[in-house]
């Protein structure tokens, strides 16, 4: 993830959308999504996440990473929040990672700062981000 | 002596172990041979010197040591007496080849030439019906690539009729209905342009069978094509040959493919193969105006969602308070966006509420929750007045609201962020806003001195969280101030020189700094024209903007009318809710 998206106003290389998904060496999920997520590739992104639940027995540490995202459009936050919401729902905990740029301004413009936190950078979470 | 020899016969005389053991030979093959040459050493008559069985059959009545021409077969003859390498010809109804080989007798200095036949009846028929099945093929294929996504009814039915005709009949006729109070029909001649019409459905009241296939999924009566002649589609002309009417299945459109025959010029044998190619023609077409009609539906519903999100105008002639708004929603009809704003007429106590704001999603669903988000705020106004508190009071109802919508099940967030505020103008020139937002975008103040200042207030988004918090501030606008509140549209505008910036709020912030003590209509115009000149031709989201101004001079008057820029049409005029098209 070479991929680094200059602040405000910012230029980017445009990227296409993919969302690659596994489990860590210490039992997260951890889905990484490279591109815009925006109308046009939310459902990808709603379907992974998806997936990768259904696949879970008990309480999931869901960690979605961001770092080659720069763009989330209120279609994207809408997934991240819902998968945030059945994840702590069902006792376990979602962090967000690399999270920078316009997505970063977005959930703190929108204060879903306060529940999509960010991971541990090992993907250990934070555990504030439970509930 | 050989049968195929018979005595009496001028032959010419090979050594006879030699040539009993050739005609033994000929005999046993299955193909057809027929040996020809001269009569005589020099001659110039023709004469069948041998023929196997299988030779007879294929070209009876030859006999060995007859002239050629004796059997009749002319193709055969003139074949031999012109030297001919192969001919083909057709005896008794089944197809021949021959191709010939010329034998020298060494002995004799004769020349024979040795014929090999060969029936080819079934390859020529196999080919034929191939090359038609080849022909059926090509044409379904035309057909599906010329009605696939042409997506417009009228249109399909033109090119389904003008394809068939000339192929599946001479004149083509297509009746249509869409379960309106009208049938389309379309009729097609050979080398001519289609000619169209719609017919009342009464005119079908004389025409029981053709409206039962037009209404339900039933074979077709074969009377209905008494009924077609006296319809007033035949512009004069109507139909003496043979009709032949073919069903068109739909999901949303049911119809009929009439194929007309000249009087004269009846179908030929390929007939057989007509009706299967028709009925297939008949399901393409059918996929094609059922496509073009859900198309048409779709674009509808479109229209009626983009009309109900589409901003209602601004108010007129509010005192002290100019205002100014500019709306552009997302180019495709499709994917209505869910940008929204309005300013309600002033309330008793002089304020003028106001809101600009963007629900997530697209199409229905945000036509849905711009529409309750609306509604509830219209219904909450009325006990409160206090920004912060309205949106606080939105967010709970409309998390209750998508409680009840999912009961009980896990529900997808729906959330919407807005500025939402009340203007009151004071006596002095001055307005002073009361300015709450969750989770949207703050809006900027523009001095009349050119300084742009970002509002302090932020609050989370509506509608997503038990646990949010609004914030609420005040601002006062001095003469010639401009309060604007815009949607994220607007900065995540992607374009410039690579095509793939953001406009961002630095250039919205200069672009504002630039139109210090213009009035609002002409403010958000300005933008708006900056951001199309940014985004050139570019896809975009919806941009909403929605300027307040305390008016500039000591004169306090009503809105001021936008002055036309020129290069952008119609957009934020006084009037609200101008639409704007890519220049």
């Amino acid at each position: 993830m070479s991929t680094r998206v200059p602040d405000s106003g910012g230029q980017y290389e445009a990227l296409d959308f993919t969302v690659r998904s596994g489990e860590s060496a210490d039992g997260a999920v951890v889905v990484v999504v490279s591109g815009d997520i925006d109308y046009t590739h939310f459902r990808e992104l709603e379907a992974a996440i998806e997936h990768r639940l259904a696949e879970q027995d008990g309480p999931t540490r869901l960690v979605v990473d961001l770092a080659a995202v720069p763009y989330c459009d209120s279609c994207g936050m809408r997934v991240l929040l819902g998968a945030s919401q059945r994840v702590t729902g069902a006792g376990g905990t979602f962090g967000l990672r690399g999270l920078h740029g316009q997505p970063q301004r977005a959930l703190r413009l929108t204060g879903l700062d306060r529940v999509l936190r960010e991971a541990g950078p090992t993907g250990e979470l934070d555990a504030r981000s439970h509930g | 002596m050989d049968s195929t020899m018979p005595a009496g016969a001028p032959l010419p005389t090979p050594p006879s172990g030699m040539r009993s053991l050739s005609a033994r030979v000929l005999e046993g093959l299955s193909e057809a041979v027929v040996v020809t040459g001269t009569a005589s050493p020099g001659g110039t008559r023709q004469i069948v010197h041998a023929v196997n069985p299988a030779g007879e059959r294929l070209l009876p009545g030859l006999v060995a040591g007859r002239p050629v021409e004796h059997a009749g077969h002319d193709e055969f003859t003139a074949a031999v007496v012109g030297g001919a390498a192969s001919f083909e010809a057709v005896v008794h109804g089944r197809s021949l080849a021959a191709r010939a080989q010329v034998l020298d007798d060494p002995r004799t200095g004769d020349v024979l030439t040795c014929w090999y036949l060969r029936d080819v009846t079934e390859e020529r028929l196999g080919s034929r019906s191939l090359h038609r099945a080849q022909a059926r093929a090509q044409f379904l294929a035309e057909a599906g690539r010329a009605l696939h996504g042409v997506l417009h009814l009228d249109r399909t039915l033109r090119t389904a009729v003008t394809l068939a005709a000339g192929v599946l009949a001479p004149t083509v006729l297509v009746l249509l209905s869409d379960g309106s109070d009208t049938v389309r029909w379309v009729r097609a001649q050979d080398g001519t342009r289609a000619v169209s019409g719609k017919l009342p459905r009464t005119e079908l009241r004389a025409a029981p069978r053709l409206a039962e296939a037009l209404s339900d999924d039933v074979p077709v009566d074969p009377w209905v094509t008494l009924e077609l002649t006296d319809l007033p589609v035949w512009g004069g002309a109507t139909p003496d040959g043979p009709i032949t009417v073919v069903p068109v299945p739909g999901t949303i459109v049911r119809g009929v493919l009439v194929l007309v025959d000249d009087a004269s010029d009846a179908p030929d044998g390929a007939d057989d193969d007509r009706w299967p190619l028709a009925q297939e023609y008949a399901v393409r077409v059918g996929t094609a105006l059922s496509a073009a009609a859900l198309y048409r539906e779709q674009a509808h519903l479109g229209e009626v969602l983009q009309g109900s999100l589409e901003p209602p105008p601004l108010p007129q002639g509010v005192d002290g308070l100019v205002l100014g708004s500019a709306y552009r929603p997302a180019r495709e009809s499709l994917r209505v966006g869910g940008d929204f704003y309005e300013v309600l007429p002033v309330t008793t106590a002089g304020q003028t509420p106001f809101l600009l704001g963007d629900v997530c999603g697209k199409g229905i669903e945000a036509a849905v929750l711009s529409g309750r988000v609306r509604q509830s705020l219209h219904a909450l106004r009325l006990v409160e007045r206090d920004p912060a508190v309205l949106l606080a009071l939105l967010n709970e109802a409309l998390l209750d609201a998508a409680d009840l919508d999912a009961a009980g099940a896990p529900s997808v967030p729906r959330f919407a962020t807005m500025v939402l505020g009340d203007a009151l103008p004071a006596p002095d020139g001055s307005v002073r806003l009361r300015l709450a937002t969750g989770g949207h975008p703050p809006p900027y103040v523009l001095r009349a001195d050119g300084t742009v200042e970002e509002v302090p207030v932020s609050g989370t988004l509506v509608g997503a969280l038990r646990d949010a918090d609004f914030g609420g501030t005040e601002v006062v606008l001095g003469p010639g101030d401009t309060c604007l509140l815009y949607s994220d549209g607007v900065t995540e505008a992607r374009g410039g020189p690579r095509g793939r910036d953001f406009f961002g709020e630095e250039r919205l912030e200069s672009a504002l700094a630039g139109c210090a003590g213009a009035p609002a209509p002409v403010i958000c115009e300005r933008v708006l024209q900056l951001l199309t000149e940014w985004l050139a031709g570019q896809d975009h989201d919806d941009v909403a903007l929605l300027a307040l101004q305390a008016p500039a001079g000591p004169a306090r008057g009503g809105e001021v009318s936008a002055p036309r820029l020129g290069l952008v049409r119609d957009a934020g005029s006084a009037g609200g809710g101008g639409r704007t098209e890519a220049a």
